[in-house]
Order: structure tokens, then sequence, then C-alpha cells
């Protein structure tokens, strides 16, 4: 696969905010890549520079080996497809198919093939010929992106084009939509500010947060290994949990513990790699509510005192806030069976997984790497 | 609410409800779901007083309101739209519904500053509305709400608009402050993963009229109908319409393409489960993906797409034009077009009578 699109050292500047700094990220030849962050991370800022609405201050947008920016919008070979589709209300399904080929005035009979041709291949060809606010959601996202693959543009450029849909419809259409790009093979760029949409959708994610870029990866690489306390904190339906902690040196064992001796992990097999960090004694233990457990295992550390704050029964699991004895300012959440319905100012005994905890320097925001 | 109804005009903004019936606790967290226009912002109005019931009965603690002004009820309410008034810095907005009730100076002093505290809002009290951010504007809100020192409050969509990761903090902070000020809130919503969260109990709702009051837990597991079933849970169940079928004494669910043994489950449903058209419901946590064939009603399919959440993955099979969505927490590899073998949990079927959407199991 090769390089289809890339943003070299991407800066904006509006005055005294630097929108986007030195974005520098290579998307390959028919990949799915979303690009996710919390409000003001510069993602739009990306897809307006990308989408050619926005001059870059400095840098470069190549695509296909050329340089695009001061290409104007219309020239570039980017396909749009934003939230309200656009579609023409006025024109039935076939004309808006058409619209176009028109424009180019390409022949009739040409025209009606293409068209016909990517009806069949987008499951259009029953509604053709109807009115496009009697479309459903569903229709309506293959009629906006098939209009745009028959503009055959070398890239499609998608912003939040599920966010008016309600919940279930909008995980229907993702997987529709995902399978549509497998079958298309076509490189599709996806901003959204929701992760789990990020994260199902793309081959790979781009994580912004401030102008910068965070981290590059897969979904899977991400979730597992994220970078920093940035993307830790924000990949992840719930949020990971960041437990403030200090080493300690006990019978030449590495352990993490916190000011009121709540838990008390054995992390000496991450001795190397905190010592080459030079974080000094104080850690940020990162751990996900999903890796937290009421049940005791072999490979669990000892067990930790947590006070149950509040229960909450989602149906195929329960999800319980708590804090650490002592600390009751801080709530953490874990993710429970739903058998397991304890009351609330209840003590209970947790647990971490050694292998899923998440040591972050606290100067820097690094998650400590083995 | 006793057998409420109100019919609104032809092109009127809200919705007709009809027949409500449902009753709040003390203390308790009621939450309304369902989608645009299915009467949810109607049922606050008429709770707060904003609009008069054509037939039934509204009591706040034991006593008849219908008639009773809503200056007079002692209900606050939070609009969905906020209003917060932009000419007023973040005290003023505070204080706007004592003031109108003429408070001591140093009575809304302190509800005001009370409030603030509660919410994390001191620094916004000398900024306009304009300067805040969505988080900040729904927190003074619900701050000026608070300082009137109501009844009960009703908020309308309060969670709306902000962004996803700003609306599972707002959720925690919501909680925490109905449960450390022990009020009764009625909240209308329809995010259903909202209103699990927060609600102690929970009215589904459908075009102005209630499916079934519960327990997030009773909603979940056991859903009158099948749309009850459909609106809880993330992914939504899967429904399919079957032929319930008794042949030697044996009980089969036959779908265009599976069939399902089910005598076990039979034991517990009544003489109705004699239905022929019913509708299947399973949901997608309650599917098992194997690589082989074990039992004899495995189901067949192919991956259609799969989608990595991060703890979990949503895995959509195809059997002909059928879509079977699984929700599984395995860590394998699913590729397009992978053949597997599906099988439902049997004691988390669901079974509904498919013209009235009751449900039989």
């Amino acid at each position: 696969m090769g390089i289809k699109l890339q943003l070299n050292n991407l800066i904006k500047v509006f005055g005294n905010l630097v929108a986007v700094n030195e974005l520098c990220i290579d998307i390959l030849d028919g990949e799915f890549v979303s690009i996710v962050g919390p409000s003001g991370c510069g993602k739009t800022t990306t897809l307006n520079m990308l989408a050619g609405v926005l001059e870059p201050t400095s840098g470069s947008i190549i695509l296909d080996g050329i340089e695009i920016n001061s290409l104007p919008a219309r020239k570039r070979d980017i396909g749009l497809i934003f939230q309200d589709y656009a579609i023409f209300d006025k024109m039935d399904v076939y004309e808006n198919l058409a619209f176009s080929l028109r424009t180019k005035k390409t022949p009739k009979e040409q025209i009606d093939r293409t068209v016909r041709s990517v009806a069949e291949t987008f499951n259009l060809t029953g509604i053709l010929h109807n009115d496009p606010s009697f479309l459903n959601p569903g229709d309506l996202q293959r009629v906006a992106i098939a209009r745009t693959v028959i503009t055959e543009p070398s890239v499609f450029l998608l912003d939040e084009p599920l966010d008016n849909l309600d919940a279930n419809m909008r995980v229907t259409m993702r997987g529709e939509l995902k399978r549509l790009q497998k079958d298309l093979g076509k490189t599709m760029i996806y901003v959204t500010h929701d992760q789990e949409e990020a994260m199902s959708l793309a081959d790979r994610v781009v994580v912004m947060n401030n102008g910068k870029l965070q981290q590059f990866d897969t979904p899977k690489e991400i979730y597992d290994h994220p970078v920093n306390k940035v993307v830790a904190g924000f990949i992840g339906n719930l949020p990971m949990n960041f437990i403030d902690s200090q080493l300690r040196d006990e019978s030449g064992k590495l352990i993490l513990t916190d000011s009121s001796q709540s838990f008390h992990l054995d992390i000496s097999s991450h001795r190397k790699v905190i010592e080459e960090s030079h974080c000094g004694e104080t850690l940020c233990l990162g751990v996900r509510p999903e890796h937290i457990s009421a049940e005791p295992s072999k490979e669990h550390d000892s067990p930790f005192k947590a006070v149950v704050y509040n229960l909450e029964i989602l149906g195929a699991e329960n999800v319980i806030e708590f804090y650490m004895k002592e600390k009751p300012d801080i709530i953490h959440r874990m993710i429970a069976p739903p058998e397991f319905v304890p009351k609330v100012n209840d003590t209970i005994s947790i647990h971490f997984h050694p292998d899923k905890i998440y040591l972050i320097d606290p100067g820097t925001g690094n998650v400590l790497r083995q | 609410m006793e057998s409420v109804t109100k019919q609104f005009g032809a092109g009127k903004q809200y919705c007709n409800v009809y027949d409500l019936d449902f009753e709040v606790s003390d203390g308790e967290l009621f939450c309304f779901v369902g989608p645009t226009n299915s009467g949810k912002t109607t049922i606050l109005r008429l709770i707060a007083g904003l609009d008069k019931p054509d037939r039934g009965q509204v009591s706040i603690d034991g006593m008849r309101v219908n008639e009773v002004h809503p200056s007079r009820r002692q209900i606050a309410m939070l609009f969905e739209e906020l209003a917060l008034y932009p000419n007023k810095n973040g005290y003023g907005n505070l204080a706007s519904p004592l003031k109108v009730k003429k408070a001591p100076k140093q009575e809304i002093k302190k509800r005001v500053m009370g409030a603030a505290k509660l919410l994390g809002i001191e620094h916004l009290l000398d900024r306009n509305p304009e300067t805040y951010s969505g988080g900040e504007r729904q927190r003074v809100a619900l701050g000026r709400i608070l300082v009137s020192q109501a009844k009960a409050y009703l908020l309308d969509e309060p969670l709306g608009g902000l962004d996803a990761r700003l609306r599972i903090s707002m959720r925690s902070e919501l909680k925490r402050l109905q449960r450390e000020l022990g009020q009764t809130m009625v909240m209308v919503s329809h995010d259903q993963e909202e209103v699990m969260s927060l609600g102690n109990r929970i009215g589904v709702l459908e075009k102005g009229k209630i499916h079934q009051v519960g327990t997030p837990a009773e909603l979940y597991n056991n859903p009158v109908d099948s749309y009850v079933a459909k609106t809880i849970g993330k992914p939504a169940i899967n429904l399919y319409e079957c032929n319930l079928e008794q042949k030697n004494g044996k009980v089969s669910v036959i779908h265009d393409h599976f069939t399902l043994d089910i005598d076990d489950r039979l034991q517990e449903a009544p003489e109705q489960s004699r239905e022929q058209e019913v509708i299947l419901g399973i949901r997608p946590e309650h599917i098992e993906i194997g690589e082989a064939k074990k039992k004899d009603d495995d189901i067949p399919a192919t991956i259609f797409i799969s989608e990595p959440l991060g703890a979990k993955t949503i895995v959509d099979f195809k059997i002909g034009q059928e879509t079977i969505r699984t929700l599984t927490s395995s860590d394998s590899q699913f590729q397009i077009k992978e053949s597997k073998w599906l099988r439902f949990r049997k004691d988390k079927i669901h079974l509904f009578k498919k013209k009235t959407g009751k449900a039989v199991l």
C-alpha cells in the first residue's frame, strides 16, 4: 500500500492560538483513518485545511505526491461528506447521483450507465426515483456516499456524518459505512469527537490534543498501549482511573502504594523502566474500569479495600463507583458483572491485574513502557 | 399522576400524552426515556403546571395540584435550552429565582454561594454566560434551579449538546449532587445509557404513552414488550420474526434461517405461549461465537463487519439478508466473510407476540 496523503509539519495559527501544531501523519492508500480528540484539539481545523476551506500557516498537504496547499476546495480531488449530506431535495436520487456528471457535460448514455452501476453497488436501484426527503437514514447515507463516489475523488473526508442519528441507528450505520469502505477500497478520513466511533471504524486512529498529535496507531494499540495520560484518559468507553501513588522499596521488592496505604502493589517487574524514567518517588497509576475485579485470582496481587460510593445497573454489566479508604474526594469506577450488587458504603475487596496497569510519569504525563 | 391525558391542537409544539399513571417517591431520581416527540417535555410541563391536563390528576405530596399555578407548586424546572440570562453574570443568574421571590440579600448570598460551591462554579460567578464552555453553562443552569430549594426538580435533557466525554463526567456529578442533596428529581432524555445509569426507576415512553415503569434491572431483564426491549440496552436487542411450532411434544422457534429448540424455557410460560407468530429477541451480549458446531441448533453465519470498541468488539453477522449483531469481549481477530457458529443463550431469549408486541417469555 502506498502513501495516499501526507500532512507534513502542518501548522495553523489564529492570532495567539496555535490550533494545529506541527502535525505529521502519513495516510496509506485504502486506509480508513479517524481523527479524534476533545473539544479544541484541532481536528476541525485540520479537516478544514484538508477540505481547502482554510489555508495552512505553514507545512504542507501532499495528495498523491502533489502539494495541494494552495489548491482551492473545488479543485481538490477530495470528496466531502458532511453531517447534512447536502443532498438536493428538489431532485430525485437519480438526479442527485447524476449531478456532478451533468456539470461535466458527460454524454447522456454514459451518465445513465455510471449512475445505474453505482446505484447497484450501493443497493439504491429500487429507490432511484424516490424523493430524498423521504429516505431513511441508511439510504440517505448511501446516496451521499454514492454521489461522492461518482465524482471519483482520491480521498473521502467525512465530518461527523452520523451525529444526528439516534444511538441505535448510529451503530447500524457505522457498521455499514465500515463495510462499504472495505468493499470500495478507498481512502477515508473521518473526523469525530466520539472516541467509540473513532475506534470502531478506523484502521488507524489519530488522537489530537491542544493542536498536537498524541498518537497515531491501530485502535487496539491505542487502547492497549496509550503513550500518555491524555490518550489513556480519552480512549475507552469509561475513562481510565488515575491514582496518585508512591514508590517504596521493601525487602528488595518495588512496591506501589499511596499515602494512606490503602493498596500495596508489587511492581518489581517494572523496575528497569521506572529507574530509566527518573520520575522520582511519585507515580500516577492508571487502570481501566474494565480491568478492576472484585474476584480474586492467582495472578492478582493482594486485594485493595474500596468503599462503594454508587452502583449503576446497566443491564449487561454494573458500574461501581468507589473511593479508596481515606480518600473520599476522588471517585473511581470499575465494571462488574450484573450479579455483583454491593450496597452503597459497603467496603469491598478489589484487585488490579498487574499486567493491565499503566505507570505514568507525573511530570511528563508519559506512560512508562516496558 | 393518575390517568393523565393531555391533547394539544394540531400544529402545536408539544406532544399529546395519554393515560399517564406513575408515582415518583420522595428523594427518587426518576427518568423518562423515549425518542423525540414521545411526550417527555409534555410530562414535565404538566408536573410544573405550565400545561393543564384534559383528564386525570396531578398530585404533589398527596394533594391535587391541577388548579395550582406553577409559581405556587414549588417545582423547579431546567429547560433544554438552559435559557441563561446573557446580561447577568453567574451570580446574577443563580440569584434570579430568589430575587423574583424577594428573598432577603443575606439569604440569597448564602444560597448562591452554597450552590456554587456544590457545583464547583465559584470561578464563574463574576463572568457572563457567553464566556462559559458547554459544561459550565450546564452547571450554572443547574445551580440556578438548585438555589430555589424546590420540592422537586424537573430536568429536560440536561446533558444534551455536550460532547461524549463531558456527558459522562457531568452524569456522575448530577448523580452525586442528587444523592447528597436527597432531592426528588424527574429527568427526561432520549439517551438510554444516561437514564439507565442515573435513574432509580425509569419510565419508557412512546408517542405519549408509558410502556413500562421499572428499575434498570427490571427493564433490561423483563421488558413487558418488544418496544421496551428495543429501547433499553446498547447495542440494541436483535429481533426476529418467527413461528412457534409444537411437534411430538417439542417446542421450537422457527425462522427462515434458523430453528431453536426452547423446551426448557416453556416451563415458565403461561398458556399464551401457544402463540403462533412471535418475535424472538436476543441481546448481542447473549450470543456466543464458536468456531465449530457443538449443538444441533447452533447457527452458521458469516461475518459482515467487526468494530473494536476497546474492551469489547461488536461483530455483525449475516445469514441471508438478516443481520445478527453480537457483542463479545473476545480478543480474536474477526475477518470479513469468515464463517462462525452462533449460539443464542437459551436462558436469555425473549419471545414477544407478533401482533401486540407483548412479552410471552
